[in-house]
């Protein structure tokens, strides 16, 4: 048998390269927050010095605590929201309901610019103060098209199947989607959380235009500190925040994990008799 | 499979079922859409009690005329009746009719016990009378002792019984089944219509079954009903549509058969005069109009005899063609010299060794075993 010899190709030179210039990046935030030399030039050592400092800041403190609130609101009215929509959706006509899903579409394809500076002006119109609750609002509106997005292919899969034999055992249709059609829907609830909390959770155009000058959060902070020259406390609150998001991928990939493997288990099973 | 000591436990595992009903279609209509009419004016009573099919090919109307009985599809006009009551206008929850799915569609999410208890617990049932209902209703159909697995646990075969408990268990007044067996295999199939048939015997419910599989329609049914292009074109016990079908398309779909083309001399309450094109004629029973003096005769393979030792009232003398053995029967195609070709299906016994494909071979029917249709 013939060995294959590593080849030095065009296309492997390109993945390389390609490879390093998405992720050196973020490996550098890394390993500069571990980094004992200030000026960053060069590696001074490990140190946890640059977390102590940044997350013994209160203002660091409560940038997080404000983003966490924003994204966990956001997150919960977004899936209601979305859950609320795909029912009601059903119950149209198909040319309405692929109506209603274009303009969906529309909230994730146009700019988050244009939906931000809208809900401004709309805000300013209405001669309302902007704080928490106007970035919630900016966030609901794009984080709720990913979540309806997701839930709807799922309930598309049970629609005319389960409800109908929920109904035929004599449940309301109110009983049936409780007892039904939601417990069938949660996987993708938790999928359309998820979504909606990292999105929110890192969002910087919608919050710059709708925070107002009162509320902060982490990704802004962060921002603003960069502006002034990169100190090394902004790559451990960074890294910090990077963190948090993976935390939440990786509870999800267990999730997912954990429910694909008992499904497994259950199909290998055979009739004894 | 299933031993008449278990009668009693049945009954009680049933309930109210002695409250099973009569179910009348009336000019039954159902469209989707402007001009699509899937369903077009049924009519039909069907007896309390009573094993019913509903038989016809896929896009046929039945799958949908049963929605309408269930209340998941709703009727464009027409009335269905549940012992003389208009149920058209309540919606699926409120009719005291229960449907099994062709898909089973049970509840991955629960529990083989919480899938039976489902409809129990949405009529407020006592803890006490859920647990021994279901309990019961999961003896009855076999599988006592797996209440905890969840359905993708289970079988196919198990499956269905789950989706069958869980309708019985609500003792409905008519209990409709939607190709429950398409799913499951041949065996499986077998075992499944023996329960099914002697579930219904000894629960006395009213089944209404969809099935476009006439063997399983003909060994369940006290009558079936024939569906073609969104109406009933015939409904009657099974040997009576297999014997004397309304129409060709019946003739076919009930079974093999033959077709002749006939002349028709003359008719006279039910039975006509027809002259077969180069084998004689005769008097023979059927079903239909004559309008311009041609008709189209049945005659089952199973009643063509090949080299008849006793004279027959048509004979005839043709090449074989094609000898399949089938197991019991074998089916033989003799091509006539006119051009036409008649199968015929005979016990493996009887079968002439003398006969291959190229021999020459008599046959002979008798003018009693010819039907005459027009549709």
């Amino acid at each position: 048998m013939k060995r294959r010899r590593p080849r030095l190709s065009l296309p492997h030179v390109l993945l390389v390269a390609v490879l390093v210039f998405f992720y050196v990046p973020i490996g550098k935030v890394v390993v500069n927050a571990f980094n004992a030399d200030a000026s960053l030039n060069t590696w001074g050592g490990a140190t946890l010095h640059w977390f102590r400092a940044a997350l013994g800041s209160e203002r660091v403190r409560d940038d997080f605590l404000t983003s966490a609130a924003i994204a966990g609101l956001s997150t919960v009215i977004a899936v209601v929201l979305s859950i609320t929509a795909v029912m009601g959706a059903a119950r149209l006509s198909q040319g309405s309901r692929r109506r209603l899903q274009t303009l969906t579409y529309a909230r994730m394809m146009l700019p988050e610019v244009v939906i931000a500076v809208g809900l401004l002006l709309l805000i300013r119109k209405l001669g309302l103060n902007l704080g928490m609750w106007s970035v919630v609002a900016g966030h609901v509106i794009f984080c709720s098209a990913y979540a309806t997005l997701v839930i709807q292919a799922r309930f598309a899969t049970l629609k005319g199947t389960y409800d109908e034999a929920a109904a035929d055992l004599g449940a309301t249709p109110w009983r049936a989607f409780t007892r039904v059609l939601l417990p069938m829907l949660l996987p993708a609830v938790a999928i359309s959380s998820l979504l909606s909390f990292t999105f929110s959770f890192d969002d910087v155009v919608s919050t710059v235009f709708l925070a107002g000058s009162e509320t902060e959060t982490l990704p802004i902070l962060i921002l603003g500190m960069s502006r002034q020259g990169v100190s090394p406390d902004v790559n451990a609150i960074a890294v910090s925040f990077m963190a948090v998001t993976m935390l939440a991928l990786a509870l999800f990939a267990l999730a997912t994990w954990w429910r694909t493997r008992s499904a497994a288990q259950g199909t290998a099973r055979k009739d004894p008799r | 499979m299933i031993g008449t000591s278990t009668t009693a436990r049945r009954r009680q595992a049933a309930g109210a079922a002695s409250g099973s009903a009569a179910l009348e279609l009336d000019a039954l209509c159902c469209s989707f859409g402007q001009d699509n009419p899937v369903v077009k004016s049924v009519d039909l009573k069907i007896r309390g009690g009573e094993f019913f099919s509903l038989l016809g090919p896929s896009g046929c109307g039945k799958t949908t005329t049963l929605r309408m009985i269930a209340g998941l599809e709703r009727a464009t006009s027409g009335r269905v009746l549940l012992d003389g009551v208009e149920i058209q206008d309540a919606p699926a929850h409120k009719r005291p009719v229960h449907t099994v799915f062709q898909s089973y569609a049970l509840f991955p999410h629960l529990s083989v016990y919480d899938n039976v208890a489902f409809g129990l617990k949405e009529r407020r049932a006592g803890a006490a009378e859920i647990k021994a209902k279901v309990s019961s209703m999961l003896e009855l159909v076999e599988l006592g002792g797996r209440e905890a697995l969840r359905p993708r646990q289970l079988s196919g075969g198990m499956q269905q019984r789950v989706a069958l408990a869980r309708s019985l268990v609500l003792s409905p007044r008519v209990l409709l089944l939607d190709e429950p067996l398409g799913a499951l295999d041949l065996r499986m199939r077998r075992q499944m219509q023996v329960l099914l048939k002697s579930v219904q015997h000894e629960l006395g419910i009213t089944f209404v079954y969809v099935t476009h599989d006439q063997e399983e329609a003909f060994a369940m049914s006290d009558r079936v009903g024939i569906m073609q292009h969104g109406e009933l074109i015939q409904v009657g016990g099974p040997q009576e549509v297999y014997h004397e079908p309304a129409t060709l398309f019946a003739a076919n779909f009930v079974g093999a058969s033959n077709t002749l083309a006939a002349r028709v001399t003359g008719s006279e309450g039910g039975r006509y005069d027809v002259e077969l094109p180069g084998l004689g004629g005769a008097r023979i029973a059927g079903r239909g109009e004559v309008t311009d003096g041609t008709a189209t005769v049945i005659l089952r393979p199973e009643t063509v005899l090949i080299e008849p030792s006793e004279p027959t009232d048509f004979a005839c003398e043709g090449t074989v063609e094609d000898v399949s053995f089938l197991g019991a029967q074998t089916s033989v195609r003799v091509g006539l010299p006119d051009g036409t070709s008649v199968k015929a299906e005979t016990p493996s016994r009887n079968l002439p060794a003398s006969l291959r494909p190229g021999e020459t071979a008599r046959l002979g029917w008798q003018a009693r075993d010819l039907w005459l249709v027009t549709g």
